[in-house]
């Protein structure tokens, strides 16, 4: 079996889908990696570093995919890619399958196997391979960072001759992992923290970080899902949520949001108003840009100043610390092939309730029942 | 006499009182070298007992009879004494620190320091015995050289040590001193009743001591340890046979001609004695399993048993009435142990250290009565502190069984219902409870220690009282290192974040893969607040959840402490079989709490 690693063609991506660590463990393991010319370069790993894992490097992104059975990357491929696989090859990667209708079709009528690293389902078992933990804890860090970076103010409290300096108060909004993350990081540098999501269980684990939780009542029981993903909320109970929010947010320096629903465009928490309240020199961090953003003023991969107020919308941070984001990528990439392959063969189980919740196409026919749902939607509108 | 007993009832009172206070500072850890160091204490009776079996018979007919008397209760008591302090002892020095264990050097000390005050007594008996003069007893030749006064005074220091000694028995660090004080206070208390006034005749008293010195001895150094419960009822049996003995004695030599407040504490004494004396012998046997274990019952055991309750009752009321000598007494002393037996009997092996605890009381009680016959008031303190330890003792120990004392004793008339519940719980296994107090003596006796840090921990934000625990740990020359297992936690490295706050050393941390190897190592994992990571059932079960998730593999210490909030499921919603492990014990409670009570009973035991 041959696995292909090609290098990442997506503009300001730095990571690669394995590490010449990663590799040498699945060559060990009897599987032939081929590692396209300089895929490793932007999280610093030379091609000499792949070799010397034992893998063969291959010098063009054609002659890679001519030769592959199964491709790992990191970003899903573009349709000039997908064009260059041989029919029924494996794909792996972050295809972010529900947002991308075109791409899924593409990919079942080259009768390509592809498997999303965002449909890993969150059980016990499978959270070595839980991609979106693994990038998420690296975006709730760095955009702690980049708003303590923009902030025109200290994060600690400092009682100095000069007189005292108050800590940060920083929100953040969406308690998922990137959020927690966030929530840990901002304590660390020693601002005040607090955090704020709809599902009520989170309370606990923010206070399991030493920050506190913002709440107000919405009327609703409970906003989490079987998953523990957020469900989405009525009308009412969003606009009340906004309402509230909205308050509260004016008393923070920093606001980072990393409120997303699946295969939704991100909840709209921060309007313009709620910005033009907020104190000059404040900085809101939206990683939910990508999906529309939390906040309306929100640009993607852009920094936008209204009323003194610096917006980030940053949507790929785990680019930005491309050597650390590739090691954990490669370990979810490593242990997800484990369970496909047997004794450098291919064998997928398409029973396993892993592969069920990761596998999108197989056999030219659209294999996952809520990326199905979501294609038939899309053609009825 | 009046004001006598007047003062008698005051002493009663207050060292019931601090019996009482003292016992509850006990921790559950040494309830059992407890029941034994009262035991032995309750050997007081001797004191009682020698000066029965020294005293001057020659105005009384058929006095032998009291002499015989008073030589089997000194020789019982002796027995007592001598084999309780022993076993006492020896179940103490199981507690020792390491510390303590490497200092070894301390041992020929005390034995050098125990046979010297053993030896100078002799030697000073002896000589005086030497210097007798011809025509002169010995007891005659003492009692010109020694005050009565100084009698009193020795029973004040030897009171003194006995309540010192029992404070002792609140923390294993000071458990063996106290006993030992304890120890030189019965020393005390008996070397200075050889001087009471009523004590001539020395012959039955040497030979009844030389005997319970040999047996007690022999006894206390050779029982199993498995064997003290046992030898603990069947010291209680001994002690109260002589507080029977020495009452049926005085009885016997007064010929029921005593005041009526003298009868009323002989008849108690004679019926709590009789009746412990047989009892204690059953309870003893059902350990020992020479009778059957379970509950014997039958038809009308009850009524059979409150008439004969009775009926004792009655011949020890018209005793008091008619101030004379009938058989009734006899009868009477013959019915209490006909109702020892008959009281133990119905209860299971299994309840027995209730029952011994109590009989213990009951051993207590009789003594201190005995103590209001002779007018002793070390025998009165005692008999008070040894009541009242014994019955709150029993009262501890059905909490800890989750039963009430009516339950234990009166059980067995309606077990049935139990007893399936019991074999629900036992489908899965028990779990096993530990108190933050034996948690502290399992760790001084640890050399390493792994702790595997968890939600709970987040959540009770008990970071910081790990790490204290760590470094006191540390302090010890105990190994302490950290299992962090990939998905401890709600979010990735959630436990670096927790622990980086407490400064916790990055290089105590481990991964999963580089400790489990290392977990057959360790004497101790300390579980904080994880569950699913540590499911033994995530390689075993293929029908878990959790099938196939790699697990911190904590099931190969040699011991596993999990501190808990309840048995509730964690993450993955499922049962943890961890707990049903035999190596397992649960400590529950809010983790920051219990690692503060850890740290605090820790400090106190250094």
């Amino acid at each position: 079996m041959k696995l292909a690693v090609p290098r990442e063609t997506a503009p300001g991506e730095r990571r690669v889908a394995l590490t010449p660590d990663a590799v040498a463990a699945l060559v060990k393991s009897g599987i032939e990696v081929m590692v396209e010319a300089g895929a490793g370069a932007g999280a610093f790993h030379s091609d000499a570093d792949f070799q010397t894992a034992g893998a063969r490097i291959v010098p063009d992104a054609a002659t890679l995919y001519g030769e592959a059975d199964v491709v790992a990357k990191v970003q899903r491929p573009t349709a000039d890619e997908v064009n260059r696989f041989r029919e029924g090859t494996v794909l792996v990667a972050y295809l972010q399958a529900l947002s991308s209708p075109d791409l899924v079709q593409q990919l079942a009528s080259r009768r390509i196997t592809s498997f999303g690293m965002e449909g890993i389902p969150r059980i016990s078992r499978a959270q070595k391979m839980d991609a979106l933990s693994s990038q998420a804890n690296i975006a709730g860090y760095k955009a702690v960072l980049i708003a303590s970076e923009s902030l025109a103010k200290f994060f600690p409290m400092l009682m100095t001759a000069a007189g005292t300096v108050f800590a940060a108060r920083v929100l953040v909004i969406g308690a998922g992992v990137a959020g927690l993350q966030a929530i840990a990081t901002a304590r660390r540098l020693g601002a005040q923290v607090w955090g704020y999501d709809v599902r009520a269980a989170v309370k606990e684990q923010v206070e399991s970080l030493g920050a506190k939780f913002l709440q107000f009542d919405l009327g609703v029981a409970d906003a989490e899902d079987k998953g523990g993903y957020a469900k989405a909320l009525t009308e009412e109970q969003s606009r009340r949520q906004q309402d509230m929010l909205a308050e509260k947010t004016k008393e923070f320096d920093v606001v980072v949001t990393t409120a997303l629903v699946p295969g939704r465009t991100a909840p709209r928490l921060i309007t313009k108003e709620t910005v033009a309240g907020m104190r000059p020199g404040s900085v809101i961090v939206d990683l939910a840009a990508e999906a529309g953003g939390n906040c309306e003023l929100t640009r993607p991969d852009e920094i936008v100043v209204e009323h003194g107020v610096t917006i980030h919308g940053p949507t790929n941070l785990p680019a930005t610390m491309p050597v650390h984001a590739s090691q954990l990528y490669a370990r979810n990439v490593t242990e997800l092939l484990r369970e496909l392959v047997k004794d450098g063969a291919l064998a997928i189980d398409f029973e396993d309730e892993i592969v069920r919740g990761a596998c999108v196409t197989h056999g030219g026919e659209v294999v996952s029942e809520a990326v199905r749902t979501a294609l038939a939607a899309r053609n009825a509108s | 006499m009046t004001s006598e007993l007047e003062v008698g009832l005051y002493i009663f009172l207050l060292a019931g009182f601090l019996g009482y206070h003292i016992i509850t500072r006990v921790p559950p850890l040494l309830h059992t070298p407890l029941m034994s160091a009262t035991n032995a204490i309750a050997a007081i009776s001797l004191v009682g007992s020698l000066v029965v079996a020294g005293s001057d018979y020659s105005g009384v007919e058929y006095g032998w009879v009291c002499t015989l008397l008073g030589f089997v209760a000194v020789t019982c008591s002796a027995t007592n004494a001598v084999g309780g302090f022993l076993i006492t002892d020896r179940m103490l020095k199981m507690f020792k620190t390491k510390e303590q264990r490497e200092s070894g050097k301390k041992r020929p000390v005390e034995a050098l320091f125990y046979g010297g005050v053993l030896g100078g007594t002799l030697l000073i008996g002896w000589l005086l015995y030497r210097s007798t003069p011809e025509g002169m007893t010995f007891g005659e030749y003492l009692h010109r050289h020694v005050a009565e006064e100084a009698l009193r005074y020795c029973y004040i220091v030897s009171a003194a040590l006995f309540v010192v000694g029992l404070k002792g028995l609140s923390s294993p660090k000071h458990a063996r001193r106290g006993m030992a004080l304890a120890a030189l206070g019965m020393y005390i208390a008996v070397v200075g009743t050889l001087f009471h006034h009523h004590v001539v005749n020395y012959t039955w008293i040497t030979i009844g001591l030389l005997i319970g010195a040999v047996v007690g001895g022999w006894m206390g150094l050779s029982i199993p340890m498995t064997a003290v419960p046992q030898r603990t009822a069947l010291s209680h049996s001994l002690g109260a046979l002589a507080a029977c003995l020495v009452g049926v004695s005085e009885y016997f030599r007064y010929q029921g001609e005593l005041s009526r407040v003298t009868l009323v504490a002989l008849d108690f004494e004679v019926i709590v004695g009789g009746l412990t004396f047989t009892g204690s012998l059953i309870a003893a046997a059902k350990l020992q399993e020479m009778l059957p274990g379970r509950p014997i019952t039958y038809r009308g055991q009850n009524l059979i048993s409150l008439t004969l309750l009775g009926v004792i009752l009655a011949s020890a009321v018209y005793l008091v009435v008619t101030q004379a000598a009938t058989p009734f007494f006899y009868l009477m002393v013959l019915l209490a142990f006909v109702f020892g037996l008959l009281l133990v009997i119905p209860i299971g092996a299994a309840d027995m250290p209730v029952v011994i605890a109590l009989l213990n009381s009951y051993g207590g009680l009789a003594d201190a009565a005995m103590g209001f016959v002779l007018m002793n008031k070390i025998q009165i303190v005692t008999g008070s502190l040894d009541g009242t330890s014994g019955f709150l003792l029993s009262l501890l120990m059905c909490r800890a069984m989750n039963r009430s004392a009516t339950n234990v004793l009166f059980g067995a008339f309606g077990s049935v219902s139990e007893e399936e519940a019991t074999a629900a719980a036992e489908a899965k296994g028990t779990v096993r409870n530990i108190t933050a107090e034996e948690t502290a003596v399992l760790f001084e006796t640890a050399r390493s220690v792994v702790v595997v840090p968890g939600y709970g921990m987040a959540v009770a934000q008990a970071q910081h009282a790990v790490a204290e625990l760590a470094s006191i740990l540390h302090e010890r020359d105990i190994d302490v290192k950290y299992a962090i297992h990939p998905v401890a936690g709600r979010m990735p490295g959630h436990m670096n974040v927790l622990l980086a706050e407490a400064n916790v050393p990055y290089e105590q941390l481990h991964e999963m893969e580089a400790i489990n190897p290392y977990f057959p190592e360790a004497d101790i994992v300390l579980v904080v607040g994880a569950n699913d990571v540590t499911n033994p059932a995530a390689k075993t079960n293929k029908s878990s959840p959790l099938y196939g998730m790699p697990i911190l593999e904590v099931e190969r210490a040699k011991s596993i402490i999990v501190l808990k909030r309840s048995m509730r499921p964690g993450f993955a919603g499922v049962d943890n079989d961890l707990y049903y492990n035999e190596k397992c014990m649960m400590l529950f409670g809010d983790a920051k709490d219990s690692i503060t009570k850890l740290i605090s009973e820790m400090k106190s035991l250094l």
